[in-house]
């Protein structure tokens, strides 16, 4: 029975893991094109979660809701994009760099502020997209965390299909490995940054579509998850997509069984297994095993 | 004629510089998280107070002064409630300060509103381990005790009549306090429920679903929970979606699931989850006293129930009585004068122990555990225990019939 219910503990960190790693995936996409991380990610977490409130309060089912919040919070993005000076839209120097994580930082301080206000800082009901559960060895199992992680399968698909198949995908990829040389066969780099992201914050809403329902959202949702998205990307390799599914799965498997057997000592215990892990390959996982993307 | 008019210039002058004197206002500062996830609860603090402040300048004041709360933002971290205080203390010249609100920051402003000789009354933050000499000389606490905390958990296990429990709490000083507290009180009790574990989480975590499964595996007869915020509702969520655990009786303790606004967010990912959950809030519940400050809050701010609004108002009252007492704005005086305090408000029976702490147990602070009843969508709590405020007898979660 014991190893049958440690299996379901695993089995429940890979479900997990799997939503966290489609938020990881779409920072990483992000790094991989600007060169930069987005420390406005967990905003957009938040956001899908807010959205997707204030969409089902307006009446429209929960599937159509989504949807929208997604396509809305991508917008939002390439809205966000170019609203930033060229300059920080695309980093020329280390500096710029720098300008625009903080830029991004402030924004999400600001959104976290301005949410405080309109709803009060308290916690918003995000309605599920099925209700009801089952166990498996005592460990249960919602129909909202099974959907939330067979779909972030089936987008984690669909986005290595756009990445290697479609034009964009390889104009995407193309720009990420040679800025200079992409430009130069005709990529234009600052719609290729809106572009990718856009698609990396919609991931990061679409996670919080997924699982706001379960763990709720309130104006500092992001942060949390902001934290445990570098955490993945750092341990699957900066700007692998598919390096941030495998430390996903790691993270969330790490987590489940770790927060069983010692909870006290859960998030000290899986950093330092991190840590270890990135001193012995500091690219991380998947960091140079494939081409990124 | 301009003699005349000079002298009743003069006069005129003279009386309003006299009365403005005398109405100078008492300042009482607040510190509280008002801004963040914990600013809902926060404000509670700064209403209950202001309530208080009006009730008492609506009557006149305190030795002919009104007060006033001068409030600021506790800020996310020890470093902005110690600037909190500072500014407070310094800038704003407050003699008396209701607050902070986590213990962490207590602890890291006490020695300096110690040092500035400034009155000090906690609502929020209980633990015990603070209130020693010779910090605690200007220091009183009317709310929340880890002593009362751990008196629910005593009391949920005597009326579920649990045999053995566990025992989770978010990995802070006060949950590890109650637990040793509610481990001696519990033989002081007569209750001989056996803990099978006890495990505490970080105050970041969002997923239990481990925990759960470990509940639902060894099966205890009750489950205690410590933990306040979004944890607790974040735990309750998973909690109520295992089958097996939903049917195990589960005391949430300091929770904002008492706020209907939380509930109705349980409710909604879950309907009728949260049914027959039980609730121990920290506030008492006095006849007659309770009712009618919440219905003064429904009033004025809109909610019913709320664990922070009623220790509030009543430091205030407290305090106030205290300075009537003294006579003097003079801390040491107004300290020594609160030591005599024998005061009941809506947050129940305050008379402070040589620790200035509030004494603990029946006729005094006993906490109220509440349970949540759902009919027809509509979220009720009714008042389980003490016995002698209960409107509703304990429903098993297993059986759906009263606790005999």
């Amino acid at each position: 029975m014991h190893v049958a219910f440690i299996f379901s503990l695993a089995l429940s960190g890979i479900e997990y893991g799997l939503v966290l790693g489609l938020m990881a995936a779409g920072l990483s996409l992000i790094y991989g094109v600007m060169g930069n991380v987005n420390t406005a990610h967990g905003t957009f977490y938040m956001l899908g979660g807010f959205l997707l409130f204030l969409l089902s309060i307006a009446g429209l089912p929960t599937p159509a809701a989504i949807a929208i919040a997604v396509a809305a919070s991508f917008a939002l993005g390439i809205a966000v994009i170019f609203a930033l000076p060229a300059n920080l839209r695309i980093a020329v120097s280390s500096d710029d760099a720098n300008l625009t994580m903080i830029t991004m930082l402030m924004l999400a301080i600001a959104v976290e502020y301005l949410l405080d206000v309109l709803t009060g800082g308290v916690t918003l009901p995000v309605p599920s997209l099925a209700i009801g559960s089952f166990t498996l060895s005592h460990v249960a199992f919602t129909y909202q965390s099974i959907i939330a992680a067979v779909m972030s399968a089936a987008v984690y698909a669909a986005l290595a299909a756009f990445l290697r198949y479609s034009k964009i995908g390889k104009a995407i990829r193309a720009y990420s490995q040679n800025q200079e040389l992409a430009e130069a066969l005709g990529v234009e780099g600052s719609k290729i940054v809106a572009l990718a992201f856009g698609i990396g914050v919609a991931l990061a809403a679409l996670s919080g579509t997924l699982l706001t329902p379960i763990y709720g959202v309130n104006s500092s949702s992001g942060w949390d998850m902001l934290v445990i998205a570098f955490i993945i990307v750092t341990l699957g390799g900066l700007g692998s997509i598919f390096g941030s599914l495998i430390g996903g799965m790691i993270y969330g498997i790490g987590y489940s069984l770790l927060s069983y057997y010692m909870p006290t000592y859960t998030y000290i215990i899986l950093l330092v297994i991190i840590y270890v892990i990135i001193i012995l390959k500091p690219t991380g996982i998947m960091g140079e095993i494939v081409e990124k993307f | 004629m301009a003699i005349i008019a000079a002298a009743a210039g003069g006069a005129y002058a003279y009386y309003n510089s006299a009365t403005s004197a005398s109405r100078a206002p008492i300042l009482i500062g607040l510190e509280a998280p008002l801004s963040g996830s914990y600013a809902p609860s926060g404000e509670q603090v700064l209403q209950g107070a202001e309530l208080a402040v009006a009730q008492v300048n609506s009557q006149g004041g305190v030795l002919g002064h009104p007060l006033k709360i001068i409030a600021q933002d506790e800020g996310p971290t020890t470093s902005t409630a110690i600037q909190a205080a500072q500014i407070l203390v310094e800038q704003d010249h407050v003699q008396f300060l209701i607050g902070p609100y986590w213990s962490g920051d207590v602890a890291a402003v006490m020695p300096y509103l110690y040092q500035h000789k400034v009155l000090e009354i906690l609502t929020v933050s209980a633990v015990d381990s603070f209130m020693k000499p010779p910090y605690n000389a200007y220091t009183f606490r009317v709310g929340e005790d880890d002593h009362q905390n751990a008196l629910l958990a005593v009391a949920f296990l005597n009326m579920t009549h649990a045999r053995t429990f566990v025992y989770l709490g978010e990995d802070y000083l006060w949950t590890h306090e109650v637990y040793n507290f509610t481990l001696q009180m519990l033989p002081q009790y007569g209750v001989s429920a056996t803990l099978l574990w006890a495990a505490y989480y970080p105050g970041s975590a969002t997923d239990y679903s481990s925990a759960i499964a470990k509940i639902a595996a060894t099966h205890p007869d009750a489950v205690l929970v410590y933990m306040s915020g979004e944890n607790s509702i974040d735990f309750i969520k998973q909690y109520v979606s295992n089958p097996t655990t939903r049917n195990i009786p589960v005391l949430l303790v300091d929770t904002p699931l008492i706020l209907p606004s939380y509930a109705q967010s349980v409710q909604a990912a879950i309907p009728g989850g949260i049914n027959y959950v039980f609730i121990g809030a920290p506030t008492d519940y006095v006849p007659g006293v309770t009712d009618k400050f919440f219905a003064l809050t429904q009033k004025e701010y809109g909610y019913s129930a709320s664990i922070f609004a009623p220790d509030a108002y009543d430091a205030v009252m407290i305090l106030a009585q205290a300075i009537q007492r003294a006579g003097t704005l003079n801390t040491t005086a107004v300290a020594q004068a609160m030591m005599v305090t024998n005061y009941t408000g809506p947050g129940g029976h305050v008379v402070f122990t040589p620790q200035h702490t509030p004494v603990v147990g029946y006729g005094y602070k006993t906490g109220t555990i509440y349970q949540v009843v759902i009919q027809n969508g509509a979220i009720y709590y009714e008042r389980v225990w003490p016995p002698y405020v209960a409107n509703f007898t304990a429903v098993n979660p297993a059986t759906g019939q009263p606790y005999q």
